[in-house]
């Protein structure tokens, strides 16, 4: 039972209570989550959208491997989890990973990174940033259920994908949110 | 046969005497050898005439003959002939996946009915002991999975949790991956490529450690701690499982992915991730079946960069050459490749692209002006050499997440 993020940006608005109910959920001066506004040209057509993106709990994480503390392991769901009290914040995994989801915390001066909030996961409930987006743009998905997963890169497609991340992402509609010729194309 | 015998056999299921008992008792009624194989022709249970080895060969599956279809059992009789028992009676449940077979060295009719009774009573067993298998192998390799997920940090706890399993693992041992190699227009999928591979293993290799995760089987061999000595032996030892593989399943082939060796099990998780790496990157790059994650070279630094880096890499150092191959339908691509796979050496590599010296040469000099490098000096060598394998490694069509 896999589980991951699932994120379809023909719902998402870009208002960024995602990375407010992470930031807020776990008290950082800074948020876990990041909400990239992307925008794509090809044949005059202008597509913009957003993409909301943590860590992706990867099915190969790469800062698994490089940490020499041993700081990271998985959970039998997918969860990874990252012991801040071993952490010697040498950065190895910040630089290893692809989507840049480790995040330096200069107060505590350890590398931190999204857990799933696997304490609410734990207790039944959805994690912060999925439970309060208003759009329902971003949820939790057992990747098994999906039949062709990992069919398709990312739409901002940052890495060659040999992490395999657990991450979900619809294909864009082609009548939703996307500027033609600089304007609306509802 | 009376009812009465036939009953005697539903027991034996019933009361879980197992396949040895059931397959004695087929053989004290007909009085004929007899035996139960599972579907990858192992023998479980009886022996046969002239016969030694652990599995049957295949060749007893070809040429059978349906006899008879029971509709209440649903079991079906066949009628073979093969080298060294001549004609023989066979029989399988009906259905798309059998568990097994049962092989009688009889022609007797009246051999009919107790071997079906024998089929019907077998499957039972074999039904019940493979959920019994699944159910342990479920709980086996969720201890595997926490261990190379590093959920066990404390190597003595790992060595108690293993002992309940019976795994020594206080001793070192080496990990590898194992997958179903594919390529391209080729299909070389086979169900049950696993089982045949676990089951190799398990019988070549005392205390190997076996898990399937994920479309992969996650195998540690125990292995003496000592010098890369023994990475010769471990080659050795992959070569012989794919032709032991190639018999029990024609076509199929494997590749490997072997992490580096660590000695403490607490260590065993980045083993698991080096060897992914190795299997997800080296295989598409190095061509070879096997591969160690120590022999990545620079691509274990290359892998993880940003792709439009790599692209720009990529575009910059090989970029007119990519270009020119299919704008002038030319071949400087793969004459580049083989002469560098030969290290340099004009003859061997002409010898292999089966053209003149002095035309590679020609073809060589061309791709020297179309790079503006010169494919004399190291440093050069090693750009190109990069620049190749950054462009066979993202043109990989990875996964990634999506619907």
């Amino acid at each position: 039972m896999p589980l991951g993020f699932s994120f379809d940006p023909n719902l998402c608005l870009g208002c960024r209570v995602c990375e407010t109910a992470c930031q807020t959920a776990k008290k950082l001066p800074f948020s876990l989550r990041k909400v990239l506004s992307v925008k794509k040209t090809a044949d005059r057509l202008v597509r913009h959208y957003f993409i909301s993106m943590a860590c992706n709990h990867c099915q190969d994480p790469e800062c698994f491997r490089v940490c020499r503390e041993n700081t990271c392991r998985k959970r039998r769901d997918g969860i990874i989890l990252h012991d801040s009290g071993k952490c010697t914040a040498c950065h190895r995994c910040i630089r290893a990973c692809p989507f840049d989801a480790p995040r330096y915390d200069p107060l505590s001066r350890k590398v931190i990174r999204c857990d799933f909030c696997h304490d609410r996961i734990d207790r039944g409930e959805l994690p912060a940033c999925v439970e309060e987006c208003p759009t329902h743009a971003l949820t939790v998905t057992d990747l098994e259920e999906i039949p062709q997963r990992n069919q398709h890169l990312l739409p901002d497609n940052k890495t060659f994908g040999a992490t395999r991340p657990h991450l979900a992402i619809k294909p864009l509609r082609s009548q939703s949110q996307f500027l033609y010729n600089g304007r609306l194309d509802l | 046969m009376t009812p009465d015998s036939q009953m005697v056999f539903l027991e034996y299921a019933a009361q879980r005497r197992g396949l040895p008992a059931i397959i004695a008792h087929l053989a004290e009624l007909t009085d004929c050898p007899c035996c139960f194989c599972d579907p990858g022709l192992q023998i479980l249970a009886g022996e046969l005439p002239d016969w030694d080895k652990p599995d049957l060969p295949p060749a007893v599956l070809d040429n059978l003959t349906p006899l008879a279809h029971s509709a209440n059992s649903g079991v079906v009789l066949f009628q073979g002939q093969c080298a060294p028992w001549g004609s023989y009676l066979a029989a399988m449940p009906d259905s798309a996946q059998p568990l097994g077979y049962i092989f009688l060295i009889s022609r007797n009719p009246a051999h009919h009915f107790p071997l079906t009774a024998a089929a019907l009573s077998a499957s039972v067993e074999c039904s019940r002991l493979e959920q019994e298998q699944r159910i342990h192998r479920h709980y086996q390799n969720e201890f595997i999975l926490d261990l190379l997920y590093n959920n066990i940090t404390n190597a003595a706890m790992i060595a108690h949790r293993a002992q309940l399993w019976g795994f020594d693992l206080s001793q070192p041992y080496q990990l590898l991956l194992l997958a179903p190699a594919s390529h391209p227009g080729t299909v070389v999928f086979c169900r049950d490529w696993s089982g045949h591979l676990e089951t190799i293993i398990r019988r070549t290799t005392a205390g190997a450690i076996i898990s399937d995760h994920d479309d992969q089987l996650i195998v540690l061999v125990h292995r003496p701690q000592g010098p890369a000595s023994q990475r010769k032996e471990l080659i050795q030892w992959l070569n012989v499982l794919q032709e032991q593989l190639s018999v029990r399943a024609p076509g199929m082939a494997i590749i490997a992915g072997i992490g580096r060796f660590y000695p403490q099990p607490n260590n065993l998780h980045r083993a698991y991730q080096e060897a992914k790496v190795a299997i997800t990157v080296g295989h598409h790059i190095q061509g070879s079946p096997f591969i160690f994650f120590d022999d990545l070279g620079v691509l274990r630094l290359v892998f993880q960069q940003n792709l439009q880096d790599l692209e720009d890499y990529v575009e910059q150092t090989i970029g007119p050459l990519l270009q020119y191959d299919p704008e002038h339908d030319s071949d400087l691509m793969s004459s580049l490749l083989v002469y560098l796979e030969k290290s340099g050496d004009i003859k061997k590599a002409a010898d292999t692209l089966y053209i003149h010296v002095n035309t590679l040469r020609y073809r060589i000099k061309k791709i020297e002006e179309l790079l503006n490098v010169d494919l004399r000096q190291y440093s050069h060598i090693v750009t190109v050499q990069t620049a190749l394998q950054i462009h066979r490694m993202i043109s990989i069509p990875h996964s990634s997440g999506g619907f």
